[in-house]
């Protein structure tokens, strides 16, 4: 039975996922000296990702099944109209996020939480710098 | 941008999943195009046109008029 490249993506994706949350587990029942919030934060963690990883084990089988199936799906992944969606979404979302970011940096910084207030700064100027080599890198490409 | 892909595809008889299945887009992309509401990249628009047989001014009308809707 011929797999797909699209279909081994996933079930790479399902097995990798899989893998995390087991680790995660035990990494969590095996953690002597770990807190009880981390623990349950290990265990949340491993349960959210193992989700995902059943989810794409039981899309993978049925792309294996179904090659029409298959092809829809690799069409849905390359359709110009949905990535074009895709990008102005994640384009709106990003400024939505930068300024919610610097509002709340700033709103801490007056209430007193320094520490917020400089990780926030540090995470936008991370976010800024990031977009600032993609977009030298992208528009170098085209 | 006005278009003639759903009389071109009725004549086919095909249906927009069978259109969306041969050009390689999803069937949402066929029923947007054929409402107005999305223009196609210049690629797709020739993979659309050379699906007809047809040339892609017969399938596409650009007006003088036409925003840019995308």
């Amino acid at each position: 039975m011929k797999i797909s490249k699209f279909a081994k993506t996933r079930l790479i994706g399902s097995i990798f996922c899989l893998g995390i949350g087991l680790i995660s587990i035990l990494i969590s029942f095996l953690g002597k000296d770990f807190s009880s919030e981390l623990k349950n934060y290990l265990f949340g963690f491993a349960f959210g990702v193992i989700f995902v990883g059943i989810y794409f084990l039981i899309y993978s089988i049925i792309l294996v099944i179904n090659p029409k199936k298959n092809i829809e799906a690799e069409n849905l992944q390359k359709d110009e109209r949905i990535l074009s969606i895709f990008d102005k979404s994640l384009s709106i979302s990003f400024r939505i996020t930068l300024i919610s970011e610097a509002l709340a940096s700033i709103v801490c910084a007056f209430l007193g939480y320094m520490f917020i207030s400089k990780v926030l700064g540090i995470l936008i100027s991370f976010e800024l710098i990031i977009y600032l080599i993609t977009y030298i890198i992208i528009s170098k490409r085209n | 941008m006005k278009n003639k892909v759903e009389a071109f595809r009725k004549d086919l008889g095909e249906t927009q999943e069978d259109l969306a299945f041969k050009i390689g887009v999803s069937r949402q992309t066929i029923i947007s195009i054929e409402k107005g509401k999305y223009n196609p990249s210049i690629l797709l628009a020739f993979k659309i046109s050379k699906h007809f047989s047809k040339k892609i001014e017969d399938v596409f009308i650009y007006e003088e008029d036409d925003k840019d809707e995308n």
